[in-house]
C-alpha cells in the first residue's frame, strides 16, 4: 500500500515538476527582455522590419504573435526560413509570396533572444512625435520676397517725389498768381506764361551764362554715363548668383551637410563624362525607398520622385508598365498617399509619368568646350573650387562667374597634378627625358598654362 | 494748357514705371541677358545631353544602349564593364552567383587604393567607414525612428562570410532596400570595391569590429 502510494506521489511530483517546467517555459517566452530585444532587432531585423504594421522588405511587425498560431513554428521561421517554407505551412509560404519572394536570411539566435525580440515588437516603439528641429534652419528666405520688398520701396519713393514736384510746381503757380495780382495793381510787368518746358529753356539759359562749368558738368555726365553703360554690357552673359527655381525642393542642406553623402554619389559621372551629370530618378530611389518622409517637406517633395519613376509607395513596389499605365489609378494611389497633407497632391500631380526637368543653373555658351571629367579625375580639383559652397545651399545658386577671364587666370596659376597621375605620365617622362626635372619647372610652378591651357583652341574649336 | 501739364504728370509716371519693369527679370528661371543669343554661337541648334528631344518616343535626348552592347575593343575594363552579367536576379541566380563569381581583377595596390576611395564615396554613407554600419545617413534616421536603411555590420553573421560573388551580386541587383549600383558604378570599379570591401569583412580580425559585434548581439 505504501509503496503503491509511493509511487503515485512520485508520479504527481514528476507531474508537478513537468507542469512547472512548461510553466516556467511558457512565462519564459512571455517574459523576454524588450531593452535587450531592441539591440538584437536594430542588428538583425531592423533593414526589414518596421515594429509598426508597416510594411518595408518584409511585412511590419506589430501583432505578429497573433498572426502566427504556433509560437514555436515562428521561432523556426526566424532561425531558418527557408527550411521552414518546406514544411508546407500555408500562412509562411502566402507571406513569401506576397513579399516577392525575398528571402528572409538565417538568424543564429537563441530562443531566448527571440523572446526578448518578440518582446521588444509587443511593446512596440514611442512613435517620434515631432522631427521638426533635427534641420538646422527652419525656412529659407527667398531672394525673389527680398527684391519685391525693395522694388515696393523705390515705387513708394518715386510716387512720393512725383507727388511733391507736383506740389512744388502748384505752389509756385499759386505764388506767382498772387504776385501778378500785387503786380497788376503797382502796374509793373506781369510774370510770363508758364509753358511746359520752362525748366529746360532756363536751364539752357543759365549754362549759356556758365559755359566753364557746363562743359566741366557735361564731361562728368558723360563720362559716368560711358562707364555705366560699359559695366552693364559687361555683365552681360555673365549669371553669377543665377538661382533658378527647381521642380523638387531638393535641400543640398539636408543631403551634403547633415547626412555627409559625397557629391560624387549623385553626380556620378563627374568623373567619366563631361556632365558633372543630374542623378536620375534611380539614385534617388537608393535612399528614398525607405526614407519616404522629408524632415521639412514631409512628403510632399518625395512623392514627385515616386511620380517620376513610378515607385508605389503604398505598396512599396513598382507600379508594372508605369509608362502606359491609366494616370487615374496612379492618382488614386498618389491621393490617397499624400491624403495627410492639403496641398500636396496637386503640388506632385504634374510630375506622374513625367520625368523631372531640373532647371540649369551653370550655362555655358555652347562655343566653349568644358569637361568635368578632365578636371574632377585628371586635375583633381574639388567641387568646391568652382561651386562654391554648395552644402550651405537650399537652392543651389551660381557661385563662380564663369568667364572667360576666370578660367584662364586659374589656367595661370594651378599646378599640373603629375604626381601618381596615369593621365600625364608619359608627357610627364617626355618633359623629363627632354628637359629635366629642374628644367623643366626651371623653379617655378608647372602650370596649366605651360602645357597649352592658355590655347585657344583647347577649348573653341 | 491744363490738359498738357496732365499729361506731363502722366509721361512721367509711365516712364518711371517703364524705367522700374526694365530691371526686373521677366523669367525667374532664365538666367539672364546675353549677347546675340539664338543668332550667334551660344546657343547652337544641336541637341544637348539633357534638353527634350520629340524624335525619340520617351522624348529624352539621353536615351540606353541597345541592350546587349560591347563596344569593340580588347581592353580588359571595356570588356569586363560590358560583359553581360550571366547571373539572372532570382533566388537561384543568386546562388550560383554566391558559389561560382569570382572576382577577375587582381590584388593590386592600385586596385585596392581606387576600392577604397570609391567605397568612402558610394557606400560609406550607409556601411560607415569600416563596414560597422554606423554611415552618417543611417545615424541620423536612426535619430527619427527610421531603421529603413541599416545595413548588417561587415562583421556580423549574415555579412562576415559572404562571398566576393554575393557582394558583387549585391551591388548588380541590389538587396533588401540597398539599390543597385550598376548605375552609377562600372563593373571594373565594383569589383574595386569588393575587393576593399573584404578587407572590411575581415573574419573579425580587427578589434574593434568584433566588440561592436559583441554589443548589438549580446
Amino acid at each position: 500500500m505504501s509503496s503503491e502510494k509511493s509511487s503515485t506521489n512520485h508520479h504527481l511530483k514528476a507531474l508537478l515538476v513537468a507542469f512547472f517546467l512548461v510553466m516556467t517555459t511558457a512565462f519564459s517566452w512571455a517574459a523576454g527582455n524588450p531593452d535587450n530585444g531592441k539591440t538584437i532587432f536594430k542588428a538583425n531585423c531592423a533593414r526589414c522590419h518596421y515594429v509598426t504594421d508597416q510594411k518595408m522588405i518584409g511585412p511590419g511587425l506589430a501583432g505578429v504573435k497573433d498572426r502566427w498560431s504556433d509560437e514555436a513554428n515562428l521561432h523556426k521561421w526566424i532561425k531558418n526560413s527557408q527550411e521552414f517554407l518546406k514544411t508546407g505551412d500555408k500562412y509562411a509560404n502566402d507571406l513569401f509570396a506576397q513579399f516577392n519572394s525575398s528571402v528572409m536570411p538565417s538568424f543564429n539566435l537563441k530562443d531566448e533572444e527571440i523572446a526578448d525580440v518578440l518582446a521588444y515588437i509587443e511593446k512596440g516603439e514611442a512613435p517620434v512625435v515631432t522631427e521638426g528641429p533635427v534641420v538646422g534652419p527652419g525656412g529659407e528666405k527667398t531672394d525673389s520676397k527680398g527684391s519685391t520688398s525693395r522694388n515696393i520701396i523705390i515705387i513708394v519713393l518715386v510716387i512720393a517725389a512725383i507727388v511733391l514736384l507736383v506740389l512744388a510746381r502748384a505752389l509756385s503757380t499759386v505764388s506767382r498768381s498772387m504776385d501778378n495780382i500785387s503786380r497788376k495793381e503797382t502796374g509793373e510787368d506781369l510774370h510770363p506764361e508758364r509753358t511746359p518746358f520752362d525748366f529746360f529753356t532756363n536751364l539752357w539759359k543759365w549754362l549759356g551764362a556758365h559755359k566753364k562749368l557746363a562743359l566741366f558738368l557735361g564731361i562728368i555726365l558723360s563720362s559716368w554715363l560711358s562707364y555705366e553703360a560699359f559695366m552693364a554690357l559687361s555683365k552681360l552673359g555673365v549669371y553669377t548668383n543665377n538661382k533658378p527655381e527647381q521642380p523638387i525642393k531638393f535641400s543640398h542642406v539636408t543631403h551634403v551637410k547633415q547626412n555627409g553623402i559625397d557629391c560624387k554619389y549623385c553626380h556620378s559621372t563627374a568623373e567619366k563624362s563631361r556632365h558633372a551629370g543630374i542623378p536620375s530618378s534611380n539614385v534617388c530611389m537608393n535612399c528614398h525607398k525607405a526614407v519616404n518622409e522629408g524632415p521639412k517637406t514631409k512628403r510632399s517633395e518625395i512623392s514627385k520622385i515616386y511620380a517620376a519613376i513610378g515607385w508605389n509607395p503604398v505598396d512599396l513596389k513598382y507600379f508594372d508598365n508605369y509608362q502606359s499605365m491609366d494616370p487615374e489609378k496612379i492618382k488614386k494611389v498618389f491621393k490617397e498617399w499624400l491624403a495627410e497633407e492639403p496641398g500636396s497632391f496637386e503640388g506632385m500631380e504634374a510630375q506622374i509619368q513625367k520625368p523631372v526637368k531640373w532647371n540649369q543653373v551653370h550655362v555655358l555658351p555652347d562655343h566653349v568646350f568644358f569637361s568635368h571629367q578632365q578636371h574632377v579625375k585628371v586635375g583633381k580639383i574639388d567641387c568646391a573650387e568652382c561651386h562654391g559652397k554648395i552644402e550651405e545651399m537650399e537652392t543651389v545658386e551660381q557661385f563662380a562667374p564663369l568667364t572667360m577671364g576666370w578660367c584662364i587666370n586659374c589656367h595661370r596659376k594651378t599646378e599640373v597634378q603629375f604626381a601618381s597621375n596615369g593621365y600625364y605620365e608619359r608627357l610627364h617622362n617626355y618633359y623629363k627625358e627632354h628637359y629635366g626635372e629642374y628644367e623643366m619647372r626651371k623653379g617655378q610652378a608647372f602650370t596649366v598654362e605651360k602645357i597649352g591651357g592658355l590655347e585657344c583652341s583647347k577649348c573653341h574649336y | 494748357m491744363k490738359m498738357n501739364k496732365l499729361n506731363i504728370s502722366l509721361m512721367a509716371i509711365a516712364a518711371t514705371a517703364l524705367l522700374l519693369t526694365s530691371c526686373q527679370k521677366k523669367d525667374k528661371n532664365s538666367p539672364g541677358y546675353e549677347y546675340m543669343g539664338e543668332f550667334d554661337m551660344y546657343r547652337t541648334q544641336s541637341y544637348k545631353a539633357y534638353e527634350d528631344n520629340n524624335v525619340f518616343p520617351n522624348g529624352l535626348t539621353m536615351q540606353n544602349q541597345v541592350e546587349g552592347t560591347i563596344p569593340h575593343s580588347f581592353d580588359r575594363e571595356k570588356m569586363i564593364n560590358y560583359m553581360p552579367f550571366p547571373y539572372p536576379n532570382t533566388l537561384g541566380g543568386r546562388d550560383s552567383a554566391i558559389a561560382f563569381l569570382k572576382n577577375p581583377l587582381q590584388k593590386t595596390e592600385a586596385n585596392m587604393a581606387e576600392g577604397e576611395r570609391l567605397y568612402n564615396i558610394y557606400c560609406i554613407a550607409c556601411h560607415g567607414k569600416k563596414g560597422m554600419a554606423d554611415g552618417p545617413v543611417v545615424k541620423l534616421l536612426d535619430k527619427r525612428g527610421n531603421m529603413g536603411l541599416l545595413p548588417p555590420a561587415y562583421s556580423s553573421d549574415q555579412a562576415k562570410n559572404a562571398t566576393e560573388g554575393q557582394i558583387f551580386y549585391a551591388t548588380q541587383y541590389g538587396k533588401g532596400n540597398m539599390g543597385p549600383y550598376n548605375a552609377q558604378l562600372s563593373a571594373f570599379e565594383r569589383w574595386q570595391v569588393v575587393m576593399y570591401v573584404q578587407t572590411l569583412q575581415g573574419g573579425g580580425t580587427s578589434p574593434d569590429s568584433t566588440a561592436a559585434q559583441n554589443d548589438s548581439i549580446h
